[in-house]
């Protein structure tokens, strides 16, 4: 996945909708970086035994 | 004088050589003296913190106290809702919030029959400081104030290192009683994730919160955590298993307690310091002469724990916000609103891989913990930073020893373990089995009561 630059990045901030006066930009950015590591770090291969949010287990049957 | 520890004052209060209203005036005293220095309190209650300690005394004469803690003076983390009484979450936001209720941690508490001395500074809603825009400054460290605290329960930390209350309340959901705990050198639990509920405590991240007791020593956080757990219907988190005696196995044996050294958190993963490193070495060689089967212990990269920590708790959190940053954009602090932004433009897919790698390391975690009783690492790799060169970003830097115990809901304490070359504290970390809290209490204690650390008390505590 190609790099966000800065010019994106203000773009991904206007598009945004959200306020962002009196923002540092700049700052802004750099955080959005170390957090897009982060994130990165954590992609997963597709498979069906990590994605559950419940796991019911039918009633043992008598 | 140097303050009681709870179970000190507990002692004193049964034999009746101290009163209830006597142990609220010294801390109120300290508050006077200190606070305007440490900012540890947002919030003083000294009308209420008199009326309770006179109930509590009265009940001392007729032989009729409730509980161990029963006139103590404590005092609650500004997240956990106080009825009649501001609870600000250290937020312009909330600057105006008087909750008609209590919560359930401080309903139970005031039930034992404790003091409320105030309510105490936090990072702003728990996630982003030191802020120096806020109504409120942040909490100083009481070993040196050009230092910080670590957050979020910095207040808490503050005002327990130097007896401005013998014990307090506090949240951790990516470290935040167990780092001001390593920083201010007092003992933090963060017990298992459903130990204590949390309803009526202004939330960082719901799947990530948990509650828990700060105080001197580790068997005072044992004496807090027994009245602030159990079961409660109104926390669809909190878990319905028995209370044990939290107290129980202090002073018990350690022999064929098996320890696992997770070195590459703090060898490799985030490098300690020198005295740090000495400090974990002490510890594990304490719990070796106290009968424990030491071995080594490999996990996933700390990195890996904290960067899925991190990144669910930003998104819970940017989710919590969302409407508010919104409407009142410039009434959060300046670190707090860049970080909501920045939380807010995660996407569904990057919250979800997460939750997904969460769900991987909670299994080699639980895997882990068959083989062992507690594990063992730095709680902080190094004394406290000054205040002043915080990164803007801390918490998104380096990987936090914390995280993991946030991650997969298990227990973990903070331990005093010595000083460093600056006067300021070194923390090491053991972490337990699910609803293992009393193992950590009798380790923890066994750390603390075979060092000299807990005899020394920040300066400023007796100027």
């Amino acid at each position: 996945m190609a790099e966000t630059t800065f010019e994106d990045f203000i773009v991904l901030v206007r598009r945004s909708g959200l306020p962002h006066d009196d923002v540092d930009l700049e700052l802004l950015f750099d955080g959005y970086l170390k957090l897009q590591g982060m994130i990165a770090s954590l992609r997963r291969p597709s498979d069906l035994t990590t994605g559950l949010a419940v796991g019911f287990q039918p009633e043992p049957v008598e | 004088m140097s303050p009681l520890t709870i179970a000190e004052a507990g002692r004193k209060l049964a034999a009746k050589t101290v009163s209830p209203v006597e142990l609220t005036r010294e801390c109120l005293d300290r508050i006077e003296a200190l606070n305007p220095t440490l900012a540890a309190f947002i919030t003083v209650t000294g009308e209420r913190a008199l009326a309770d300690a006179r109930a509590a005394e009265e009940r001392m004469m007729k032989d009729q106290r409730r509980t161990p803690l029963d006139g103590i003076p404590i005092a609650h983390k500004d997240l956990f809702e106080t009825a009649g009484i501001l609870t600000s979450a250290h937020s312009r936001i909330l600057q105006d919030n008087v909750p008609s209720s209590d919560a359930t941690v401080v309903r139970r508490l005031a039930d034992a029959g404790t003091v409320m001395l105030g309510k105490l500074a936090t990072l702003e809603f728990a996630l982003a400081g030191p802020s120096f825009d806020l109504p409120w400054p942040p909490a100083r460290n009481p070993w040196n104030p050009d230092y910080f605290t670590s957050g979020s329960s910095s207040g808490t930390a503050a005002a327990v290192a130097c007896g401005m209350a013998l014990g307090g309340t506090a949240t951790d959901t990516g470290g935040s009683i167990r780092g001001p705990a390593a920083m201010c050198g007092v003992s933090g639990i963060k017990p298992t994730f459903g130990r204590c509920s949390r309803s009526g405590v202004i939330p960082l991240a719901h799947t990530l919160d948990h509650i828990g007791p700060m105080a001197w020593t580790a068997q005072d956080c044992a004496l807090l955590l027994q009245e602030m757990a159990g079961f409660d219907p109104s926390d669809r988190a909190s878990a319905d298993v028995p209370v044990p005696d939290f107290s129980g196995e202090i002073g018990k044996s350690l022999r064929g307690l098996k320890v696992g050294v997770v070195a590459h958190f703090h060898e490799r993963d985030n490098p300690v310091s020198e005295e740090t490193a000495v400090a974990v070495s002490q510890a594990i060689e304490i719990l070796r002469d106290g009968g424990a089967v030491v071995s080594d212990v490999k996990l996933s990269s700390l990195a890996e724990y904290s960067s899925a920590n991190r990144v669910i708790m930003n998104a819970e959190a940017a989710a919590y916000h969302e409407q508010t940053l919104r409407s009142r954009f410039r009434d959060f602090g300046e670190r707090l609103r860049h970080r909501l932004l920045l939380a807010s433009f995660m996407t569904s897919n990057d919250y979800i891989q997460a939750q997904r790698r969460r769900r991987e390391l909670c299994d080699e975690f639980a895997q882990a913990m068959e083989t062992v009783d507690v594990l063992i690492t730095a709680a902080s790799a190094s004394e406290a930073p000054l205040i002043e060169d915080v990164p803007f970003w801390d918490g998104l830097e380096k990987p936090s020893f914390a995280l993991p115990w946030n991650l997969t809901g298990y227990p973990a304490i903070a331990v005093c373990m010595g000083f460093g070359p600056k006067g300021l504290p070194l923390s090491v970390q053991i972490g337990g089995r699910p609803f293992g809290e009393a193992t950590l209490f009798q380790v923890a204690t066994l750390l603390e009561t075979s060092t000299p650390w807990r005899q020394r008390r920040p300066v400023l505590c007796s100027s």
